[in-house]
């Protein structure tokens, strides 16, 4: 008997059409949780690494944590893991909303998509019955749309995660977009969905999640509900103003990339900060399921150009459609946004993709001609216009939809590509957080902010405070309580934000009553370890070495300007002590004795032989 | 009572006449599995009836022995290891969706699963009611034949042949050759007519020699044939001491005053055919009006498809066609069903079409000789029953329809006729055509009885038992909450 | 000029149209029949046969016990034998799980004045030797019902309306009613028009697209079910039988064969008479376990039946407008009301005022309630608002007001009387945490059925949870004839799951949706304050749900924001 877990992985071939379910292994979920950590190992065990990122033996994995559903705070994440069309590492995009907890009350743990489909489907999921049904009439709509009328099809109560036409597109920015707006966004997944030719998945489930120990699991969920509703952070800025009330702060401290990560404060910020949000375009916040933080915005631009409405734009999207590309128009920003929802791609990589060209115009590199207009920095209009032709993947829409990298290399500069592995950086400098560099360069999926956020550590001083600057102990820093930490949390289905408030701690004491396994805080460190080496040796093998941990060339000259004008990202000094301290070789390779201590073997004859 | 998983095979066919055999032999030697059923105790349908009586070496006379033997020469290519062939076993439902059909066999009732379905159920024999008819004495010419066949039996001594069709101067022919004394055949088409399909036959010289045949050895015997002519009355107290035969017109209406009586002990009926449509009906298989023989048949495409995926209709199931235009669509089901299974039955079903479209034509034309006229039923006084399962006159019926009530399945609850043991199959015909003069309405305009399961009378144990198991809820599921009381 | 021309044209030659003809035809009225097929095709002359009074609504019982009472005469009256047997109705509870239930609505029939009783096993067996006792725990027995020739009593009636001069049209569709200026209705078919001033509309599940046309929104669903005859069999009983669970009836006809059928009450949007193999295995199979010998009688016949019916499982009567008089919807149990019905029905056209024994079958008793749908299992489903329809009350109050503003009324300084659930919309993110504070506290598990309390979602910046909000009317308690509902300490409704029999009556009049059924407890679900200290209001994380005294203007207030938004619930 399960407990936290539906005991169930469905398994669906898109190609022959068969639908089979598999038990899920005790073991594996004591060793790898769920969500992020499961579906990791699953992913390992059901393709070669090397393969194309686009072909059909590259499954598409959704996968919920052993507490989402459960009603504990924030337990409403889920994942969707393959191997990256974008960057070819290893892609896990979490996402919250209703979909994860329904997938649980339908009875499973894991939805494994496997095989391609010839013409455009649709998965029905309605508790035991699974069917897979045209989806002609569906092909082409917006996310929001798509819902609507998967609803009429199906039922009224379906929770719905689709990709849009930037997916169908198979446009490597494309994420999946569950409950309308929430966008599992990073590292192409939607691209693999629409190469699939699945549009949507609708579930429905009347289960319901058994715990182990009802009131044990009640009593922990009381806790860590005080502890959240008391936390400044997630239950104070982050509710009233969703993570946008990081804008003005991070500007201040001089660590707010702008133009292509020329210069690291931006003019425009307070014009585009949280509090501007808040009066003009925030219409209210909304919560995805059983969530007291409830950080999401629904906002709307009443009039103008750049009318429309949706959610967000959260800190990475204002910073990515606006500084990161020198706008400082808040409306265009936030009709961006609605754009980048609407067409189901990623804020951060769009953005970035159209600074770079942004930055290759003004450098002559890129013709007008190509564009088929002029886009420099801080053009509100041009940026507008250039993410709607990504999302269409028309005109020169065509190059912008496959990435920045993509479209560096193809104009001769591939400096000015701002990330790590093909996937751009996120709106942290690099040059000012120490830690944040290190994390950039060394993160399994590309250069993200939320494999390991040290802002957290180097600017609110949690879970202890060290100076961005400062170098020592930055590595273990990053290795034990951000990198390792967040792999645990992410396989559990509860929320990154809740880490303001709570350590594993409140975590583990949900976990053990609700699942009857054996997790404790120790443990909980060696699962996220585990985790993290597996994807290590994914990458290894899907071809990349310890050269790609590494930063562009820009971040490691100083920042021209701002409060921390000079500072630069220090990185070649600690990546040997962050391999060493991994327990890898100097070549980043994890060693036989580090397989052993985690109960992992060589799959693919990548590790170190020492 | 745990519903039973349902057994399964490739091609089911319903009926092991001339059409189902063919059809079978065809599919097996592709290689497909073929489940061949019959209700009867062996193969042959009514056209090669085998005998049923031990081989004691009973001389039949050499019309039969030829037939006979016809059949035994078809049949044998049942023995083939992809045939199962089921006989006594009675298919008394089919569900369309899932292609299942539910038996009832020696061992019980049982659901069979197919990939393909051939109904192949053959004809029935088309009788027009006259004062008399249900006296014992009175029976089919048809069934005369099978007596003679099966069993090797004369059902009387001196026979009167009535109705119409090419039947009953072979079924006198055979009568005579078994040692009856044949008082008249009494053929309601005028001379002209019934040698004008000579003419029809120009080409077919099988057909044609067996008719002159027949003629002639009718002559020798000097057995009168009475053209224009129909019986009007069956004399006799509790069974047949003899009969009235009177001329009728060009619309089969009797003139008065023509009366002949003649001293008989049997009468042999036969007005045409009427197909078997009860199990394509059930299906849901779209029929049509086949205007050459009056009646409804099941509707198929050239490659003889109805409109249910996955169901074939062969033989006078489609329309009446006789035996010859049987073998070729049951040839050409078989081919066709065996190729929708991936298997290669070697034969050319376009050339396979061509020969049955062939034979449909010159069997139409046929039919169209031998028409029954709705007049026939002036002869079916008030006091003549026409539903005989449930004794209803036709005076009762006649005053339903001058209340208005002209559809079959009106009539039905308003008299009760078509509600005993047939369920409409004898007098459903009899009732249109007593529509049709009573209210001048054209045959195809008034609707047969709605096709229903059982199509026989079932055991409710066998029914109860054979619930198929193709993932339905069985009846515990189905007990909901505690509702508002409906009946 | 129309072809004909009469006092009342009647549409729908089932029972209540014959019925309503013969009585008018008495009287003198020259009247028109118009019948789409044939006299009786549609669900009279396919019903079971019973004649019965039990079982029934409340409302429904004075009626069926004044048309029971004339049965007696019928055969004389009308002249034919409609092989009219009174030996009684035998509805028989299979399981223990039943007794209680039935002994409670034999109560409530008792106090109607109807002489039934609940029998156990050993009586039942006393009365009916055929039967299986194994398989029965015992049954509700009322001696006066029985049962009749569902199609020679139709017939009966249309053959006296015929000789008093009735004119009648079949195999004839009415395709339009037409309201003239000169306060006439004009009928129009294929073949004819017919002019009138009444036009009686009787044609069951067929009156739907004409009330359309009239404008009239009839809530009927076309409920299908199965029967089945067997041959004629020595006599076994002359009772007529039900079952508990309602999927089977049975009966032996005046020749012998046993009538029966039932099976799925599949609902289907049209007249769907189709018979399937799998309905007709589990008759037999049901009917099988409760009549003795009965394995070796051979089945005849099947034939599809109609029930049309509306969500209270009462017909409607009632005019649409000055000319069509409406009557039909009579879930399947029309049969023995319609000849008492058909006397009503030519009296209300003749003197022009509603007969009292009419009056609860009016039309506007569904205005301002849900659009409900019958669900066969017997639980009502509120329909989603899809966004084609209108939600009253829309323009969300969420719109323009900036979020994080106080809650629409004041505390008061109310202290009297118990603490309530106060709803703040403004507040409420929608993270549903008051659903699983609620599940995990009565169910033990995050459920996402039964839900005492429910979030919609009318839009995507609005978000309400609707609960039981304790009103003082205590609309439920007065409507629970089955004293499954009581007031507890927190002096609010709360259920008694044992007593409750899912009739429904609850869900029915609550006007805030405070109340949901649960098949799986086979009872009703509400809010009952959690033994005071509300799991839902300790753990909203934003204050939307607050435990409070509220005075009468904020209660009204919360009511009709309820009541509002009700339609936009999500059924699971």
């Amino acid at each position: 008997m399960y407990n936290g877990y539906t005991g169930t992985i469905l398994r669906v071939d898109l190609g022959t059409g068969a639908i089979t379910r598999e038990a899920l292994e005790l073991q594996m979920a004591e060793d790898f949780i769920g969500g992020r950590g499961l579906a990791s190992r699953l992913l390992c065990a059901e393709l070669d690494p090397a393969v194309d990122p686009l072909g059909p033996e590259n499954p598409l994995i959704f996968a919920t944590g052993p507490l989402t559903g459960t009603g504990a705070p924030a337990t409403s994440r889920y994942v969707v893991v393959c191997k990256a069309p974008l960057t070819g590492t290893i892609a896990c995009s979490n996402s919250g909303g209703f979909f994860g907890p329904e997938l649980k009350f339908a009875g499973y743990d894991v939805l494994i998509i496997q095989g391609e489909s010839s013409e455009p489907v649709y998965l029905w999921i309605n508790d035991k019955t699974v069917e897979i049904r045209p989806a002609e009439s569906l092909w082409g709509k917006f996310p929001v749309d798509t819902e609507a009328a998967l609803r009429k099809l199906t039922r009224p109560t379906a929770k719905v995660a689709c990709i849009g036409p930037g997916g169908e597109n198979l446009s490597l920015l494309a994420g999946v977009v569950n409950d309308g707006y929430r966008l599992a966004a990073r590292s192409g997944v939607g691209a693999l969905m629409g190469k699939k030719k699945l549009k949507a998945i609708a579930v429905h489930g009347t289960g319901s999640i058994s715990l182990h120990d009802p009131q044990q699991f009640w009593k922990a969920t009381m806790d860590m509900h005080e502890k959240i509703t008391a936390d400044p952070v997630s239950f104070g800025s982050f509710r009233a103003y969703g993570t946008a009330s990081l804008v003005s702060l991070i500007n201040e401290m001089g660590a707010y990339p702008t133009r292509n990560f020329q210069s690291d404060t931006f003019a425009g910020a307070a014009a585009t900060s949280g509090e501007a949000l808040a009066e003009d375009v925030l219409q209210r916040n909304r919560a995805c399921f059983a969530c007291p933080i409830a950080c999401t915005r629904v906002s709307e631009v009443k009039d103008g150009p750049y009318q429309g409405r949706g959610e967000g734009p959260e800190y990475e999207s204002i910073w990515a459609l606006g500084a990161l590309c020198g706008v400082s128009e808040l409306a265009a920003v936030a009709k961006a946004n609605f754009i980048c929802g609407d067409y189901g791609i990623d804020t951060i990589s769009t953005g970035a993709t159209i600074a770079c060209a942004m930055e290759l115009f003004e450098k002559g590199a890129l013709p007008e001609e190509d564009i088929g207009f002029p886009l420099k920095f801080g053009d509100a209009a041009a940026m507008v216009r250039a993410v709607a032709m990504t999302g269409q993947r028309k005109g020169f829409g065509e190059i912008l939809a496959d990435g920045s990298y993509r479209l560096a290399t193809r104009y001769g500069h591939p400096e000015f590509f701002m990330g790590a592995k093909k996937l751009e950086m996120s709106a942290y400098s690099p040059r000012v957080f120490q830690g944040m560099a290190l994390q950039y360069a060394t993160s399994n999926r590309g250069a993200c902010h939320v494999r390991g956020n040290t802002v957290a550590a180097e600017l609110y001083g949690i879970p202890r405070y060290l100076a961005p600057e400062v170098l020592e102990q930055k590595e273990e820093m990053v290795r034990r309580p951000f990198q390792n930490s967040t792999a645990f949390v992410d396989s559990t289905g509860i929320c990154l934000f809740t880490k303001f408030a709570i350590t594993h701690r409140e975590i583990c004491a949900l976990l053990a009553p609700a699942t009857g396994l054996d997790f404790t805080f120790d443990r909980s460190i060696e699962q996220g370890d585990r985790i993290w080496n597996i994807e290590r040796m994914f990458n290894l093998r899907a071809g990349f070495t310890s050269a790609d941990d590494t930063l562009p060339q820009r971040v490691a000259e100083p920042s021209p300007d701002g409060p921390r004008a000079g500072s630069r990202a220090l990185l070649h000094e600690h990546l040997q002590t962050y391999y060493q301290l991994r327990g890898w070789d100097e070549s980043g390779r994890p060693t036989r004795a580090k397989l052993d201590e985690l109960g992992l073997d060589d799959w693919w004859g990548v590790c170190s032989e020492a | 009572m745990t519903p039973q998983k349902p057994d399964t095979t490739e091609i089911a066919i319903v009926g092991a006449g001339p059409a189902g055999v063919a059809a079978a032999v065809i599919a097996a030697r592709a290689g497909a599995a073929v489940t061949l059923l019959d209700e009867n105790t062996n193969a042959g349908g009514q056209y090669y009836k085998q005998p049923t009586l031990a081989e004691s070496g009973h001389k039949y006379p050499n019309s039969l022995a030829s037939n006979i033997q016809q059949g035994r020469e078809l049949l044998a290519g049942l023995n083939h290891p992809g045939i199962d062939l089921q006989c006594d076993t009675l298919v008394w439902n089919v569900s369309p969706e899932e292609l299942v059909l539910y038996l009832c066999g020696p061992t019980g009732a049982r659901a069979l699963q197919a990939k393909r379905i051939i109904f192949s159920a053959g004809a029935y024999e088309r009788v027009m009611p006259f004062p008399g008819w249900t006296l014992p004495g009175v029976i089919m010419a048809g069934g005369a034949q099978l007596l003679l066949k099966a069993q090797g039996l004369l059902p009387g001594r001196r026979f009167l042949l009535a109705g119409t069709g090419p039947l009953l101067q072979l079924a006198a022919v055979q009568l005579l050759e078994a040692g009856a004394d044949i008082a008249a055949i009494v053929e309601l088409q005028p001379r002209a007519e019934f040698l004008r399909t000579a003419s029809k036959l120009w080409g077919h010289w099988d057909k044609l020699g067996q008719g002159i045949a027949n003629q002639k050895k009718l002559l020798q015997a000097k057995v009168p044939i009475k053209y224009g002519h129909t019986i009007a009355r069956a004399l006799g107290e509790n069974e047949v001491s003899g009969a009235v035969i009177m001329k009728v017109d060009g619309d089969g209406i009797p003139t008065p005053g023509s009366e002949t009586t003649l001293e008989v002990d049997s009468i042999c009926l036969n007005y045409g055919f009427i197909p078997a449509t009860e199990l394509p009906g059930i299906a849901g298989c779209t029929q049509y009006f086949d205007y050459n023989f009056g009646a409804f048949a099941t509707k198929t495409n050239e490659n003889l498809e109805t409109s249910v995926a996955g169901i074939f209709a062969a033989g006078e199931t489609c329309g009446i066609g006789g035996a010859d235009v049987a073998l070729l669509e049951g040839q050409l089901a078989g081919a066709v069903a065996a190729r929708q299974l991936g298997l290669d039955p070697e034969t050319d079903e376009a050339k396979l079409c061509q020969k049955q479209l062939q034979a449909r034509t010159v069997a139409a034309s046929l039919g169209k000789m031998f028409p029954v006229k709705p007049g026939l039923c002036a002869l079916a006084t008030d006091a003549v029953p026409v539903c005989r399962c449930e004794e209803i006159s036709a005076g009762e019926v006649r005053a339903a329809i001058r209340m208005g009530v002209v559809q079959l399945n009106q009539l039905k609850p308003w008299t009760r006729v078509g509600m005993g043991r047939c369920q409409g199959r004898i007098c459903g015909e009899i009732l249109r055509q007593i529509v049709a003069h009573e209210t001048g309405l054209a045959l195809q305009e008034i609707q047969p009885f709605t096709a229903r399961a059982p199509v026989k009378p079932v055991l409710l144990e066998e029914v109860g038992g054979a619930v198929a198991d193709t993932g339905e809820l069985t009846w515990e599921d189905h007990v909901g909450g505690y509702g508002v009381a409906r009946t | 000029m129309a072809d004909y021309q009469a006092d009342v044209i009647i549409v729908g030659g089932g029972i209540v149209g014959c019925a309503t003809a013969y009585h008018l035809t008495r009287a003198g009225a020259d009247v028109l029949l118009v019948e789409r097929d044939g006299i009786g095709s549609g669900a009279s002359g396919r019903a079971g046969g019973g004649v019965r009074q039990s079982a029934r609504v409340s409302e429904e019982i004075p009626l069926a016990k004044a048309s029971v009472a004339l049965f007696p005469g019928l055969s004389d009256e009308l002249g034919i034998d409609i092989e009219y047997i009174q030996a009684g109705n035998l509805r028989l509870a299979e399981s223990a799980d039943y007794r209680r239930p039935m002994q409670v609505d034999v109560a409530r029939q008792q106090s109607h004045g109807l002489d039934v009783s609940w029998l156990e096993v050993a009586d039942v067996v006393e009365i009916v030797p055929a039967l299986r006792w194994q398989n029965i725990v015992g049954a509700s027995f009322c001696a006066e019902d029985g049962h009749c020739n569902p199609f020679r009593l139709v017939t009966g009636f249309f053959n006296k309306a015929a000789q008093g001069g009735a004119r009648v049209l079949l195999n004839c569709e009415v395709q339009n009613i037409v309201q003239t200026d000169s306060g006439q209705a004009l009928v129009e078919t294929p073949s004819h028009t017919a002019r009138a001033p009444v036009v009686i509309l009787a044609a069951g599940f067929g009156s739907q697209a004409l009330c359309y046309q009239i404008g009239y929104d009839l809530p009927l669903a076309n409920v299908r079910y199965e029967s089945m005859i067997t041959e004629p069999l020595p006599p076994l009983f002359q009772q007529m039988f039900g079952v508990a669970s309602s999927d089977l009836f049975f009966r032996q006809t005046s020749n012998g064969g046993v009538h029966f059928g039932g099976g799925i009450l599949e609902e289907t949007g049209q007249e769907d008479i189709r018979t399937t193999s799998d309905n007709l295995q589990m008759a037999v199979a049901h009917i099988s376990q409760l009549v003795t010998d009965l394995e070796r009688a051979k089945l005849l016949r099947t034939w599809g039946g109609l029930d049309p019916s509306t969500p209270d499982g009462m017909p409607i009567i009632d005019y649409l407008n000055e000319s069509v008089l409406l009557a039909s919807g009579f879930c399947g149990h029309g049969l023995a009301t319609g000849p008492i019905v058909g006397h009503h029905l030519a009296q209300w056209v003749l003197e022009g005022t509603r007969p009292a024994a009419l009056a609860a079958f009016n039309r506007d008793r569904f205005d301002g309630w849900l659009q409900t749908k019958w669900t066969p299992s017997g639980s009502f489903a509120a329909v989603l608002a899809t966004e084609d329809t209108q939600i009253a009350g829309s323009g969300a109050p969420g719109e323009g007001i900036p979020f994080m503003t106080p809650p629409p009324y004041e505390d008061s300084d109310e202290t009297s009387g118990p603490r309530k659930l106060a709803i703040n919309p403004q507040m409420c993110t929608g993270c549903r945490m008051c659903e699983v504070a609620c599940a995990i506290k009565h169910e033990q598990a995050a459920t996402q059925v039964q839900l005492r309390i429910q979030v919609v979602y009318p839009s995507d910046d609005f978000f309400l949870p609707i609960v039981c909000i304790h009103c003082e009317e205590m609309h439920c308690l007065k409507a629970c004839t089955h004293e499954a509902m009581e007031i507890n300490e927190q002096g609010v409704v709360s259920v008694i799951r044992e007593n409750c029999t899912s009739c429904m009556e609850c869900i029915f009049v609550c006007p805030t949706g405070g109340i949901t059924h649960s098949p799986a407890k086979a009872a009703v679900v509400k809010c009952d304050l959690c033994d005071g200290d509300p799991a839902c209001v300790r753990y909203c994380p934003s204050q939307a749900i607050t435990f409070r005294h509220i005075d009468r203007p904020a209660y009204e207030k919360l009511a009709t924001l309820m009541t509002d938004y009700l339609p936009a619930r999500e059924t699971r």
